[in-house]
């Protein structure tokens, strides 16, 4: 439903996105992760024939994001952090108009209308100017306008990013329901890992412009392997030296009277890790075991990156 | 055009429910309106003498013994049509500028506010082209000035009216000059400043600045009243046709430069 191959695009000298692919299946919920001017955005404007790429190809909904530019744009809906209301319109005016926009029949548009703005919970506040909503309802309102023309696509730009908690709680809440109910392919862009992880099927995770890894976040977190806790009697730091030694152990820090490190082969590592303690005079105490966060996952990818090139990138 | 239309529609409802736009689209026309009316008031008792001293500081009493004799050779209806002529080529051009000026207020709004304000994303998500955006937004600036405009023309025809001045037609909308500028010289120069307000919106990131630029096009307008005002004074109503025709062009040119530079891309990455 969404396919980007070698999308690129400069701003000046500089590469907002650099050689971006990636695939999206119908009724899939992807995800691009990254930090703030990675090229998320460029991404999503690109494919949603907001900005023309310099090379590289993109289809969405079926059509060519190059050649059928007018085509997609019938096809998606787009949420961004800001939601760039008309704030001397009431809402009921701002969805009636972007509804005849897309070229909705009245009475098709009226009830849509009516319909996205019960759901949300502002129908009651229909007559209302814009600029007399709070940030939360606003944005609700932008959720009912990328809806008003039941698309296919839907490119979410951290649409809860500029909420409180609880009002990122209530709009994430209501794209859930409003995405399973419509039966949409979304590309959600997010620095937010825990919403990520909680609303994504898949995920790119990006910087500098490039994807630098992709897969379900189960798939993400198992590259990563485990993080393992090795509590001791005493902890020395010629311990913590000689746990970071064994070849196959990252990250390694301490935590509260523990060696805390990663691994991708708990299997071979841990075993010479705990012999290499005991040798050493460690009192090993209790070894746990668990599946690596997204966040430690990400920040992984991110340091990765990091190491092999040099800082550059906008977007 | 569907959709420009709409824009339109949305954006002039806009308009009229901010009082910073409406404010001046009110107030401007009609002021210049009343004092426009305050010239008909002061002329319109007094004979061809009187006008004529008092006309003199407009250029009769400054023109040398020559055209002075030729202006006491005319005689007294001679007199008052050339007056009249005078009078109308003074009047006539200052509606001019309060198209000139309204059409700049609300343009730097459409083109760059909206960017300003973050609303330019979702608008150019829709399915609308860059033509029908461009003409939406161009109908948004001259719509509502040319009413304006027409707002200021009402009071003046009102006060020519009340004021059964030799100088004037008692009924304005019955004299072809004053009807050709209201219907054919305030839209082109209304699409004119629109134009350049066009223009200056893919040069410019923040209202305040398009505000200013555009506020510029005033200037050449003024500079524009001494030729208009030479060209009313000699060879009405043959002039106004000149200036349409004048006008057209340079609508047609600022137009066509204005849709080729013209570039959605542009708006996104400007905010």
């Amino acid at each position: 439903m969404i396919e980007a191959h070698g999308l690129t695009k400069h701003f000046g000298a500089k590469p907002a996105v650099a050689d971006m692919s990636f695939e999206v299946g119908e009724g899939q919920i992807h995800g691009l992760l990254g930090p703030n001017g990675a090229g998320k955005t460029t991404t999503t404007r690109m494919l949603a024939c907001l900005l023309t790429p310099d090379s590289g190809e993109g289809r969405v909904a079926g059509f060519d994001i190059a050649t059928e530019p007018a085509k997609v744009r019938e096809s998606i809906g787009i949420l961004t952090e800001v939601p760039g209301l008309y704030e001397r319109l009431n809402a009921f005016e701002y969805l009636d108009f972007f509804g005849e926009m897309h070229g909705l029949a009245r009475a098709k548009r009226r009830a849509r209308v009516e319909g996205l703005m019960r759901l949300l919970g502002v129908w009651e506040m229909r007559n209302q100017r814009l600029r007399s909503f709070s940030k939360g309802m606003k944005q609700k309102v932008a959720i009912a306008r990328t809806l008003i023309h039941e698309p296919r696509v839907l490119f979410f730009d951290e649409p809860t990013a500029a909420l409180d908690p609880e009002a990122a709680k209530t709009v994430r809440d209501h794209l859930v329901q409003l995405i399973e109910q419509e039966r949409c392919t979304v590309l959600l862009c997010t620095h937010n890992l825990a919403e990520a992880e909680r609303i994504c099927s898949r995920l790119t995770i990006v910087q500098n412009g490039r994807s630098v890894a992709e897969g379900t976040p189960a798939e993400l977190k198992a590259q990563m392997g485990r993080a393992v806790q090795l509590t001791l009697r005493t902890v020395l730091p010629q311990y913590v030296d000689l746990v970071r030694d064994v070849p196959g152990v990252e990250s390694v820090n301490t935590l509260n009277g523990s060696i805390a490190y990663q691994t991708a082969d708990e299997a071979s590592v841990n075993p010479v890790v705990v012999r290499r303690l005991v040798e050493a005079g460690g009192d090993v105490v209790r070894l746990q075991t668990e599946v690596v966060g997204l966040e430690d996952a990400y920040l992984h990818f991110m340091r990765k990156v990091a190491a092999e090139s040099p800082a550059h990138g906008e977007g | 055009m569907r959709r420009a239309l709409l824009v339109t529609r949305r954006e002039i409802t806009e308009v009229l429910r901010d009082v910073n736009l409406i404010g001046p689209m009110v107030i401007m026309p009609s002021l210049m309106g009343f004092v426009a009316t305050l010239a008909v008031l002061g002329t319109a008792s007094a004979d061809t003498s009187t006008v004529s001293v008092v006309m003199g500081t407009a250029g009769i009493g400054q023109v040398g013994p020559r055209w002075a004799q030729f202006y006491l050779d005319l005689g007294e209806q001679g007199q008052t049509q050339l007056l009249a002529n005078i009078l109308k080529a003074l009047t006539l051009p200052l509606f001019w500028i309060v198209t000139v000026a309204l059409t700049a207020t609300i343009a730097a709004d459409s083109f760059v506010g909206e960017k300003e304000r973050d609303t330019i994303e979702p608008l150019l998500a829709t399915p609308i082209t860059n033509g029908e955006l461009f003409f939406g937004k161009l109908l948004t600036a001259v719509i509502p000035a040319v009413i304006g405009t027409w707002l200021g023309l009402a009071i003046f025809a009102f006060g020519v009216w009340r004021a059964h001045n030799p100088y004037f037609p008692q009924f304005l909308l019955g004299d072809r000059d004053w009807v050709m500028s209201a219907l054919v010289i305030i839209p082109l120069m209304a699409l004119m400043s629109a134009g350049v307000a066009a223009l200056i919106s893919t040069r410019v990131a923040t209202y305040r600045a398009a505000y200013q630029l555009n506020g510029l096009v005033v200037l050449p307008v003024i500079t524009l009243l001494i030729p208009q005002t030479v060209l009313l004074f000699f060879i009405t109503p043959s002039a106004l046709v000149i200036l349409a025709g004048g006008f057209l062009a340079l609508d047609a040119l600022l137009i066509f430069s204005a849709v080729h530079i013209f570039d959605r891309e542009h708006l996104l990455r400007g905010r």
